[in-house]
């Protein structure tokens, strides 16, 4: 019983449960940030548990969710803002008078 | 080596919550998009429930395939089908297929 796995045991309900809360109720977009909370805490107890048991190849699992979380969100981000009553040729048509 | 079960048996027992209620929420959930977001997150607890059951493996593939791609078809499809009657100029004859 080390502190690191005591730490992720902690983590785990405390970080994750109030984000799993916010990213099953509300509008699509408040559901967005629940869902990036969650990665990021994934992250933490992914490292948590990988110091806890001694497997330091477990950090790897950590590192591909810390480049695959933001990638998610943008994607999210653009796929909502782009589904809000306007169509891609008006984002488009909105973007290309933007730019002059 | 796994020297506190205890602490690794709570942490699977968490994390089985964790993707129990996820799982049902996903279910419930009948808006496509909020439903893409749920399932995004129970890609995550997924991903978590892999790791603390020890296999990093299965844990990456989950990660690769549930947090990026699932919920990006669903919402590339969603896109597209809403885009047909919505109006926009590339449409057909409208038939509402």
């Amino acid at each position: 019983m080390n502190a690191w796995i005591v730490a992720a045991c902690v983590l785990l309900p405390a970080g994750l449960g109030p984000c799993l809360w916010r990213a099953c109720r509300g509008e699509p977009a408040q559901r967005l940030a629940g869902m990036s909370l969650a990665g990021v805490m994934a992250v933490a107890v992914f490292l948590l548990v990988a110091r806890g048991v001694h497997r330091t190849s477990y950090v790897d699992v950590a590192l591909v969710m810390a480049a695959l979380t933001p990638a998610g969100t943008l994607v999210f981000a653009r796929c909502l803002a782009g589904g809000s009553g306007q169509t891609p040729q008006q984002w488009r048509r909105a973007g290309d008078q933007g730019r002059g | 080596m796994n020297n506190s079960p205890g602490a690794v048996d709570f942490l699977v027992v968490t994390a089985l919550v964790l993707v129990t209620v996820a799982a049902t929420v996903a279910a419930l959930t009948r808006d496509p998009v909020r439903q893409s977001v749920v399932l995004s997150v129970l890609g995550v607890c997924l991903a978590l429930l892999f790791l603390v059951v020890q296999a990093p493996d299965v844990a990456l593939s989950q990660l690769a395939v549930g947090t990026a791609v699932t919920p990006l078809l669903i919402l590339l499809t969603v896109r597209k089908i809403r885009r047909g009657p919505g109006g926009s100029g590339d449409r057909g004859q409208g038939d509402d297929r």
